[in-house]
């Protein structure tokens, strides 16, 4: 039933895939930019600019290009950045590992901190527990976090040197060796603690200032959800038939309370992917929420559709596990 | 309108406002019974009062809205002259701050409002007429949602040239599917409800059944979703100014005032904490209350 | 509940200690840690002429000569070299036992192979210089270490400009093409150079490391670098604090704030913030157009111009964009530039001289809003004198330098818009023509090389449209034909004739607004224990070769 609920869902996918690719390219040629004579250099002539405008192929009209585009899709060439003249999909096996770690590690930290700070805040509510946690949880969403990072940067980084400021890793240690280009994974991988130690330090700071806003969501989103399976009957009978309030809790309130926060936590990695550009500026994390607004910014269409259509994927990818997970959290639920 | 009614739908509706009222009178007591509720409001009203009253607390309102320049006066810390400081043009921070304020007010209630002038009508449709029109909305909201929001304001902010306006649209745009998606989810769990299949029985025409009967209804978790936004959107739009596609000089805009300060954060902090405060306490303001409302209108959270 | 909190709490104090019980990786070596706001997208010496990639270019690979801001390039892969009388064929003898970082050897055929790439692939950067004077049959391999070029026509400042030439590897060139394109998109990340250093490690956006080369033909005796680390670091702030806090040995991009903040810290030797041939320009639209299309804008009228020259607080801009450390210009090249015309007229500012200007041009304030307007389409109703102005968005200085433009234009009534936008669009608008292109903005020119040419050609010769340093839009014949004579000439007295000629009647045009000089501090600063090399104008980059650490010298 499942996986015959997860395969047609796989396929509904792929016209959102087009129209993804399809708006993207839209919106990447409207611009009155022109990337190709920005890569050219201020002193190009026109003959110049029209070489390497046939050099990367965007002489041509506007919807062959398109339909190129999706023809090198499907054959493996996602084309070329105008910039750096460097493949998109090799680009994107750089940026998109290191993005996958950062947003990992934060949703990682924001469940950790949130899920129990949100249990608490419904079981003693309107407690000052409750209140205080409520202001902390807001409190964090409403500073911007470039600012943030930057405060956390200058005192933690620089002032007392607690963790290094900027980077994935210590270029005097050296980079672990590369097996899915998430460092900490890899040093893991390789069992090179030193490395791991290290990347886990590089990726603390940033990784914190990401997870500020999904810990606000998810604390709430937790605390609400709790409060309602709290006032359920079968709660209610479970407490009456003398169970330990530890067993009503997580067995069998939180479990059910968990798929709304489910469904947050899948929704703020999508958009946690392209969002983190302004820690990832701060922190100098090479992530592709960076080479998206970088790419953005030149107008560089084949990384931007490259990177959007990655994100995009991504979001749906981990929508649908969050779906599939529904059924695991809660056996009623049948995928029709 | 009142003599077309049919009485049975004026029954309905006087039903229905009977409701709304209790509501009221029960949703004031919570908000008394809810200091972070009460301290969400307060700050709030703070910002309104700001914003209306801006002219008479800013002491040199010329430097929030003209083109002036004391190069003389750069970047000097916080005195009894300049209580914030001054920025690198030598203008007074708190004016700008206090000024700053009515952008704030605008770009809360123009990238939340156009975001639900678009979404909410397009969901009602899809929620109440579903079959294909539905399917169609379903598939251009999950294009909207899959597609990163940043991508897209600054596409659309490179199109139409970077200004506060444009950047308030490039926002609305990215956000109206959340409320498209939140209201046909809200018209379709009230469409199964007991007193629109009355009204439905009874012949009131769709468009009636869908503004007076189940939008009206289905207004709370939009005025929740909405209080949270302004919030985030005052945020998104400083997020947009920190790479210089957000409001224009010499608009007082708090994003830009931070993301301009930034650069000076480590020697002249005044530049980038007020216009930071002032963010700060205005999404805490709009969190808070819109956290509240939440609670106070939902109905499995009242009691225990 | 509670035994859950302790076990969380444990578990969150080991992860702490997990992440501090490490200490900071060894103290920096003999190598030197640059914070850098820039990425390097592109490398190839074929392609790439402006920027950062010009920086790393300059010291993976050797030129033929090499500038160091003498009167002359010395000579470096080239030993010595001679000239016809007509200057026209260049004989140029190589340094034998010079070797590419894969130990085969720099022989005149690689210079060959150098130049013919960049002319045959044209695309921008050298080829906008050479490719005007050369074509494929100009360079003839003499023997294995000589080389000979023979210019279409006579070349002014081509010893000044062949500096920019850096020598690649044919071998490992051609191992790396694909699709026939002479490895343009290998040699954009990668190198094939004999210059002193090699890259160890390429990371895109984030680290880039560079270590000797051992072979190097000019040794390591003495005291040089280990290696250089360059780190892509977006935040000012960061940057600061980094060299602050003993992290960064060099930063860059900062303004002249930070530069006094650090002022007792850093590296104080002079040379290292001297003059340097940048300008900082206000270009406006000379061929504008009102919205109609056709008719004429305010800013094809020289006496406008000029009152916009009078009424430009270039004091305000030297302040707030360089607290001090610059001047107003003198003219449209800086003062340190080969054949500058110290006569020149300087626009100093005179409200009462730009209003007088504005109403000789028959501009008056005649609905009393305080904006100076005038009929200029003829419809009996007067347009009010309002230009647009652009930066690049994010540019904070650039940003700085249109709030002074506007307010010091109110003061003489001429309303300006100050409008961001990204530099990709501002480029395209650019291109699209003066219909299209915006009425004013804001540029900083670095000229390639120590030569007017460099500076005046591509800003004012009108075969230039579409660049944007072009953005003048100044089309004038008698320009355009002293140009040509200038670059052609290799007479230097009649050069220096020619070159001053133009400045006056640049001036005299009010081309621009010719805004502000700055001196090198801001753009890098050094740590205090950085030592030797000094700043050269014309490349406006470092050789990382002569920097070393004071404290190992010793």
């Amino acid at each position: 039933m499942l996986r015959r609920y997860l395969l047609r869902q796989l396929v509904a996918m792929l016209p959102t895939l087009v129209g993804i690719t399809l708006l993207t390219f839209i919106i990447s040629h409207v611009a009155p930019a022109d990337p190709v004579r920005f890569a050219a250099g201020p002193h190009a002539t026109q003959e110049q600019v029209e070489q390497l405008k046939r050099y990367f192929g965007v002489d041509q009209p506007l919807h062959l290009q398109y339909l190129n585009y999706l023809r090198g899709l499907l054959g493996g060439d996602w084309g070329r950045s105008i910039r750096s003249k460097q493949p998109v999909l090799a680009d994107l096996a750089r940026y998109f590992p290191a993005s996958l770690e950062l947003v990992g590690a934060a949703i990682f930290l924001a469940v950790l901190l949130g899920v129990p700070l949100g249990v608490v805040s419904a079981l003693r509510r309107n407690s000052l527990v409750d209140n205080l946690a409520r202001v902390v949880a807001v409190a964090g969403v409403a500073l911007p976090a470039f600012w943030l990072g930057l405060l956390l940067q200058l005192t933690l980084a620089f002032q007392w040197q607690l963790f290094p400021a900027v980077g994935r890793y210590s270029p005097e240690l050296g980079r672990p060796a590369a097996i899915t280009g998430i460092y900490t994974l890899d040093a893991l991988l390789n069992g090179n603690w030193t490395a791991f130690s290290d990347t886990l330090r590089h990726l603390a700071l940033p990784a914190f200032t990401l997870a500020v806003n999904p810990l606000a969501t998810i604390t709430r989103m937790t605390r609400a959800s709790m409060l309602e399976v709290l006032s359920r009957d079968y709660i209610k009978t479970a407490r009456a038939s003398g169970l330990a309030p530890w067993t009503v809790i997580t067995k069998y309130a939180l479990k059910n309370a968990m798929i709304p926060t489910t469904t947050m936590i899948g929704l703020n990695v999508g958009w946690l992917l392209a969002g983190s550009f302004l820690v990832e500026a701060v922190f100098s994390w090479p992530g592709i929420g960076l080479y998206t607004v970088e790419s953005s910014f030149y107008s560089d269409f084949q990384p931007i559709m490259g990177s959007t259509l990655v994100i995009g994927l991504t979001f749906l990818l981990v929508n649908l596990a969050v779906e599939a997970l529904y059924g695991l959290l809660d056996p009623r639920i049948r995928y029709g | 309108m009142a003599e077309t009614r049919l009485p049975q739908d004026l029954a309905l509706a006087a039903a229905a406002r009977a409701e709304r009222a209790r509501g009221a009178r029960v949703a004031w007591s919570l908000l008394a019974a809810s200091p972070t509720t009460l301290l969400g409001l307060g700050l709030v009203l703070l910002l309104i009062l700001t914003a209306l009253l801006a002219p008479f607390i800013a002491p040199y309102p010329d430097d929030a809205t003209k083109p002036v320049l004391h190069i003389r006066d750069r970047l000097k810390p916080p005195s009894w002259a300049h209580p914030f400081g001054t920025d690198e043009l030598g203008k007074d921070i708190l004016s700008r701050v206090v000024f700053g304020a009515r952008v704030t007010i605008e770009i809360v209630l123009r990238v939340v409002g156009l975001a639900m002038l678009i979404g909410v009508p397009l969901g009602a449709m899809a929620g109440f007429l579903g079959g294909w029109v539905s399917t169609v909305l379903l598939r251009l909201t999950d294009v909207f949602l899959a597609l990163p929001g940043l991508v897209l304001s600054i596409a659309i902010v490179m199109l139409l040239g970077p200004s506060l306006s444009h950047a308030m649209l490039a926002l609305a745009l990215v956000w109206w599917p959340g409320y498209a998606r939140l209201t046909q989810g809200q018209v379709l769990s009230l469409k199964q409800e007991g007193f629109v299949e009355a009204a439905r029985c009874v012949g009131v025409s769709p468009s009636r059944i869908i503004f007076d009967h189940i939008l009206r209804n289905a207004v709370t978790p939009l005025i929740v979703k909405a209080s949270l936004d302004m919030g985030y959107a005052i945020l998104a739009a400083a997020g947009l100014g920190y790479i210089g596609l957000g409001a224009q000089p010499p608009t007082p805009e708090w994003g830009v005032m931070i993301s301009k300060g930034r650069n000076y954060l480590a020697d002249q902090w005044w530049y980038t904490v007020f216009p930071g405060l002032a963010i700060f306490l205005s999404v805490l303001g709009f969190n808070l209350l819109g956290d509240g409302f939440r609670d106070m209108l939902d109905p499995n959270a009242h009691g225990r | 509940m509670k035994g859950v909190f302790q076990r969380w709490l444990s578990a969150a104090a080991l992860a702490v200690m997990v992440l501090l019980g490490i200490g900071l990786g060894g103290a920096s070596e003999n190598i030197l840690d640059v914070y850098s706001l820039v990425d390097i997208p592109n490398i190839d010496p074929g392609t790439t002429l402006d920027g950062i990639g010009s920086e790393t270019v300059r010291n993976l690979y050797d030129p033929l000569l090499r500038e160091v801001g003498e009167e002359q390039p010395i000579p470096w892969l080239a030993e010595s070299y001679e000239v016809s009388p007509d200057a026209r064929v260049w004989t140029f003898h190589l340094r034998p036992g010079v070797t590419f970082h894969d130990g085969s050897p720099v022989n005149a055929e690689a210079v060959r192979f150098t130049f013919n790439r960049f002319l045959t692939m044209n695309q921008g950067g050298v080829a906008f210089i050479f490719g005007p004077v050369m074509d494929l049959n100009s360079v003839q391999v003499i023997d294995d270490l000589t080389v000979q070029i023979t210019l279409t026509r006579p070349f002014g400042p081509f010893l000044k400009a062949i500096p920019l030439v850096f020598i690649v590897n044919p071998q490992v060139v051609l191992a790396h093409e694909v699709n026939g394109d002479l490895g343009a998109a290998w040699l954009a990340q990668n190198e094939a150079g004999s210059g002193p250093f090699v890259i160890k490690d390429w990371q895109p956006g984030q680290l880039y490391e560079f270590t000797r080369y051992d072979n190097y033909w000019q040794g390591w005796e003495g005291p040089h670098l280990q290696g250089v680390r360059w780190r892509v670091t977006r935040e000012a702030s960061t940057r600061l604090a980094a060299i602050r806090s003993g992290q960064a040995d060099r930063i860059d991009w900062m303004t002249a704030d930070d530069w006094l903040a650090l002022q007792g810290d850093t590296y104080g030797d002079p040379q290292n913030f001297g003059p340097q041939n940048n300008l900082y320009h206000i270009k406006l639209n000379n061929q504008q157009v009102l919205a109609d299309g056709v008719t004429p804008g305010p800013l094809q009228d020289k006496l406008v111009r000029q009152a916009m020259s009078y009424a430009f607080d270039y004091e305000a801009l030297v302040q707030a964009a360089a607290q001090g450390f610059g001047r107003q210009p003198q003219g449209p090249i800086a003062r340190t530039m080969p054949f500058h015309d110290d006569n020149l007229l300087i626009y100093a500012r005179d409200l009462e001289r730009a209003r007088s200007l504005l109403a000789q041009a028959g501009w008056s304030d005649s609905n009393g809003n305080g904006i100076v307007d005038k009929d200029l389409n003829g419809d009996g109703q007067p347009e009010p004198l309002e230009i647009d102005f652009v930066f690049v968005s994010g540019l904070d200085l650039y940003e700085q330098v249109g709030l002074i433009f506007q307010a010091s234009l109110a003061e003489v009534g001429i309303h300006v818009n100050v409008i961001g936008s990204p530099w990709a669009n501002i480029v395209g608008q650019q291109a699209a023509g003066p219909a299209e292109a915006w009425d004013s903005y804001y540029v900083t020119t670095a000229p390639e090389f120590n030569d007017p040419h460099a500076a005046l050609f591509p800003e004012y010769h009108s075969s230039n449209a579409g660049s944007w340093v072009y953005g003048d839009f100044y089309n004038n014949p008698q320009v355009d034909q002293l140009l040509e004579e200038g670059v052609a000439s290799a007479d230097e007295a009649r050069r220096g004739e020619i070159y001053q000629q133009v400045q006056r009647m640049l001036v005299d045009d009010a081309a621009e607004i010719f805004a502000l000089e700055v001196d090198n501090f801001a753009q890098d600063i050094f740590a205090r224990d950085v030592c030797g090399e000094k700043f050269v104008p014309g490349p406006n980059a470092w050789f990382w070769y002569g920097i070393y650490f004071c404290s190992l010298a010793s």
